[in-house]
């Protein structure tokens, strides 16, 4: 069984990915996906310590942030389309105002 | 000078050194912590288990996820649904093409390049009333 700790790294390797390219990224869609690697990175972290503590918990935790992932991306993506529909783009560092 | 106006390779370079920090020191502390090189106590193949956890014990989350994902659902659609029949540039006046925004974007490069940074003429987004970076 490999230990937990590179499940651990490999958690903070994702995270540290999605965290570089939150900060860099213009295009809405590169951002959310960068917001998921960062979820499914805590993902990793709770199903791996759920399997180290032997217990459940993490793995129901583990249930409930993909669902809300599943929800984020869905409100994100109606947000992106209704913004490519007034600005023709959807590069975040365009839109200057919150209503139109 | 601004964050927004960062040029775009010391921009990458901010971001890759606080993204391999948090690496290094996530790392760092993973390993540093007693226990974590040992093997873990695993979870025996009992979908009892997991159910009487989701069912049982977290089943007041169970719903909450459940009434969350309907309001997500139901409001992606009202966010994303199309505005009757009539044409975008009916129903969004101010919708500008790919070639203008880039054409935006070329002019505020150009006058960020320029020495001074001075614009000599405000781009198409200030006098529609926009803000100014």
């Amino acid at each position: 069984m490999i230990p937990v700790v590179w499940y651990a790294v490999l958690a903070a390797a994702i995270f540290s990915i999605g965290l570089f390219g939150l900060l860099t990224q213009k295009s809405a869609l590169r951002i959310l996906i960068s917001i998921e690697l960062v979820l499914n990175s805590a993902n990793i972290n709770f199903v791996a310590f759920a399997n180290h503590h032997g217990d459940t918990d993490g793995l129901v935790y583990a249930l409930f942030v993909i669902a809300l992932a599943a929800a984020e991306a869905a409100v994100g993506l109606a947000i992106f389309i209704h913004l490519f529909r007034h600005l023709g783009t959807v590069d975040v560092s365009k839109p200057k105002e919150m209503r139109w | 000078m601004s964050l927004a106006n960062l040029d775009r390779r010391v921009h990458v370079a901010i971001a890759v050194t606080i993204a391999a920090g948090f690496f290094v020191l996530m790392s760092l502390v993973f390993i540093g912590t007693a226990g974590m090189d040992q093997q873990g106590a695993g979870i025996s193949d009992d979908f009892d288990r997991l159910a009487d956890a989701i069912f049982i014990d977290h089943v007041l989350a169970l719903e909450a996820l459940g009434i969350l994902l309907t309001a997500a659902m139901i409001g992606a659609m009202v966010i994303a649904r199309p505005l009757g029949s009539q044409p975008d540039s009916v129903n969004y006046p101010n919708k500008r093409s790919a070639k203008d925004l880039a054409e935006v974007q070329l002019v505020s490069d150009v006058a960020r390049n320029m020495e001074g940074g001075h614009f000599p003429t405000p781009p198409p987004f200030a006098q529609d009333g926009g803000e100014e970076e």
